[in-house]
């Protein structure tokens, strides 16, 4: 699997202020391969959260283009591009992401029922195990500490075993214990042969990653460990 | 008990109690003559009562009894009285001749429409009982 | 999948109080346009009705009936009551120039009779010349009466094959009309040679407000059909200049009272439909979109596991077909259980004539008002649905930190 982003940019419209454009990601070239984990770091408002909108799909860049496997996701209809999303990027959004009229094993199996398909609750009970959430599977989402939500958002995204994983701030509101077991997991991840991308700005981060890049004011930096 | 069969429970009882008191205060039957002489729906009328006040002996036995099954029991005759009481009104018990009279007008109406509720609903509470009764 | 499993329903599941709130609107609205139009429609079956029973264009009575106001009381109303004339005015009505069909009728008043303490009207009619009450009859009786048979209003607590007594004389019920909606439903008719026996008898008993007449030589009324060529407004004039102490109404005169009175319950009506249904559309609105909002965190995480647009809308109109459904159907039996059973004390209430369409109508009229409520309930959330595909899922997603 390969995620390549070729000359991407993304510029904002403010209406509040006299500054009609204002740049949140400056033209920048980036690729994600399975195997590695990388991780991106940077202050709040630098742009982090929005190059991982338009890498998941959900946000159309301003210039450039996005392919995952030679497959240009903007060019794709919307229908095309959500069922591509479904079966082939797990995303873990920011913040608490339930759906609170389901219990936890239900809103695990989202990924697969929301398109009629078989749950596939053996495979999402294993993950469970794996994240430490496996009694809450009968549980509310109201029911649960923020940790267990975090999990519960992370097993969602893996159910599918998706080629790409993007984490946005997965660790965020989390003690050191579940930042912890979230980063070892999506590290693991990786090594099962996804290529796991994650926001965060927590500088811990850098020591599970293969790679690591920065983001300033919009500017992308890379390293390599 | 789950809360929801609790409710239907409760409104069985309110329901035998409204039939009880609406047949006697609310939607009686026809005034007595003028020599004092009561007209055949009065006997209805007194038929339901007592038909009414059975209902609501029983739905409040349901309180009383703690075995799930016991209580979908008397939840069963409760919808075969309360089936009778539908047909008292008229079927049964014959009713004064003119049809806007009150006992057709107000009493028959109301005695069927209170009849048919406490029979759906002791059937649904029964239902709901062998369920729980099942799932322990 | 099982239903019960999909996200719609368990959408609506988890907010019960939520939920209950859309579903008795719904319930509301449907309510009010299905027993609205079950009122407007019985109400106009019901004068259409009696347009068809009274049946003649002209009813010529004694003077002194139109003055005790009796007249339509008894006609119209259901009241019993009765008046006589000569039976020569019913001679010199037949000279009159104009005259097509022509009958006479009979009335009388039981004393309280039978079980009950009411008294019911009694008309007789003449089976060689009537044209208002032997059609009707023939529906459901097809062989001619017999002397002290009777045909009895659909509306009396009696049946075919009992007897009843008026003034000491046992009649035999031989058939039961159809319903009307109207007074005729609490009559008894007879033919004319029944009606003279009991008046007769009535005399007999001392028990008939009218002393000295002779059952052989008086009418109640007359019926009158004009005949071709002849205006009815010509006829009536006629015979009330030309024939003495009688009074002809033209019928038409005698129902514009009760049709004006409908108009105005129907539009009532009309107004209180569209009242309950201009607010309830609004509040649905507002319900929808607010229910809506506040999961549009929930429709974002949606998105990004792989929801399209349309799948989005699809969830919120899923839930808004699930809940007008359920809701309208609950609002029409509450109308059923409501109007069908009381349909005799909204009679009285309106005191218009009422009649219940038949029941192929009414099931007609209970899958149109669940159309109706799905559609505008659905159309409603159709604006929160459009707002929902439109969502900035990544905005949404952010909004919270």
């Amino acid at each position: 699997m390969m995620l390549k982003a070729e000359k991407i940019s993304k510029e904002f419209v403010r209406e509040m202020k006299n500054t009609n454009r204002f740049t949140a990601v400056q033209e920048t070239d980036f690729t994600l391969e399975s195997g590695t984990f990388t991780v991106l770091t940077g202050r709040s408002g630098s742009g982090k959260s929005t190059l991982l909108n338009m890498l998941s799909g959900l946000m159309l860049p301003t210039s450039g283009k996005i392919l995952l496997n030679d497959t240009d996701m903007y060019a794709l209809s919307d229908k095309e591009l959500s069922r591509f999303r479904n079966q082939h990027i797990g995303v873990i959004p920011q913040g608490q992401t339930a759906l609170y009229s389901l219990n936890v094993l239900e809103n695990i199996c989202l990924p697969y029922t929301l398109y009629g398909e078989d749950a596939h609750q053996q495979e999402a009970l294993h993950l469970m195990e794996q994240l430490g959430i496996a009694d809450l599977q009968n549980a509310m989402p109201s029911e649960l500490s923020g940790g267990e939500l975090r999990r519960m958002a992370i097993a969602r995204a893996f159910l599918r075993k998706p080629e790409l994983i993007l984490a946005d701030e997965p660790t965020s509101d989390l003690d050191d214990e579940n930042t912890r077991i979230v980063f070892s997991f999506l590290r693991q991840a990786s090594r099962e042969g996804s290529a796991v991308f994650a926001v965060t700005h927590e500088s811990n981060a850098v020591q599970y990653a293969d790679r690591s890049f920065r983001m300033d004011a919009g500017v992308l930096t890379g390293q390599f460990i | 008990m789950k809360k929801i069969t609790c409710i239907l429970d409760a409104i069985l009882c309110l329901l035998s109690a409204l039939l009880c008191l609406g047949t006697k205060f609310l939607f009686h039957a026809c005034a007595p003559k003028e020599d004092g002489s009561w007209m055949a729906c009065h006997w209805a009328e007194q038929t339901v009562f007592g038909l009414g006040i059975t209902l609501l002996i029983l739905s409040i036995l349901t309180f009383v009894f703690k075995d799930g099954k016991t209580k979908s029991g008397v939840q069963i005759s409760m919808t075969v009285i309360s089936a009778l009481t539908l047909c008292i009104p008229n079927h049964l018990i014959k009713l004064c001749m003119m049809p806007d009279m009150r006992c057709h007008s107000v009493m028959k109406p109301s005695v069927m429409i209170i009849s048919i509720l406490l029979a759906v609903f002791a059937v649904i509470s029964g239902i709901c009982h062998r369920k729980e009764e099942s799932a322990l | 999948m099982k239903f019960s499993h999909s996200l719609p329903f368990r959408n609506l599941k988890g907010k019960p109080v939520r939920t209950a709130i859309l579903i008795l609107l719904t319930a509301l609205l449907s309510l009010t346009v299905f027993s609205g139009t079950l009122m407007i429609t019985s109400l106009k079956t019901g004068l259409h009705s009696l347009e068809s029973r009274l049946g003649a264009d002209i009813m010529v009575v004694p003077y002194e009936a139109t003055t005790k106001s009796s007249l339509e009381n008894i006609v119209l109303q259901g009241a019993t009551g009765y008046f006589y004339m000569n039976a020569d005015k019913y001679q010199k009505i037949l000279e009159r120039e104009g005259i097509g069909q022509v009958s006479a009728q009979f009335f009388l008043a039981s004393a309280s009779s039978g079980c009950c303490s009411t008294a019911v009207q009694i008309i007789g009619f003449d089976p060689d010349t009537d044209f208002t009450i032997t059609p009707w009859i023939k529906k459901s009786y097809g062989n001619t009466l017999q002397k002290y048979d009777v045909v009895v209003g659909n509306n009396l607590n009696l049946f075919v094959g009992d007897t009843v007594t008026f003034y000491g004389k046992e009649c035999h019920v031989t058939a039961k009309l159809d319903k009307t909606g109207t007074s005729f439903d609490t009559a008894v008719f007879t033919n004319q040679d029944t009606i003279k026996a009991l008046i007769q008898s009535s005399l007999d008993l001392n028990m008939n407000t009218f002393q000295n007449i002779d059952p052989e030589q008086v009418v109640s009324c007359v019926m009158i059909n004009v005949a071709e060529g002849y205006t009815v407004e010509d006829v009536v004039n006629d015979i009330n200049i030309h024939v003495k102490k009688v009074k002809a109404v033209r019928t038409k005169e005698m129902i514009s009272g009760i049709s004006d009175s409908l108009a105005g319950v129907s539009d009532v009506i009309g107004i209180l439909i569209a009242v309950v249904w201009g607010l309830g559309i609004v509040i649905l609105l507002l319900a929808f979109a607010m229910s809506i909002n506040e999961r549009k965190k929930e429709f974002a995480v949606l998105r990004v596991m792989g929801a399209s647009r349309n799948r989005l809308a699809g969830i919120v109109m899923q839930e808004a077909l699930l809940t007008c459904l359920f809701g309208s159907i609950v609002g029409i039996a509450v109308g059923l259980l409501v109007i069908l059973p009381f349909n005799q004390l909204i009679e009285e209430q309106l005191n218009l004539p009422f009649l219940l369409p038949e029941t192929g109508k009414i099931i007609g009229y209970v899958i149109s008002a669940v159309i109706v409520s799905v559609i505008s309930g659905s159309l409603t959330a159709g604006v929160s649905a459009f707002r929902i595909s439109r969502i900035d899922t990544a905005l949404i997603l952010r909004g919270e930190n």
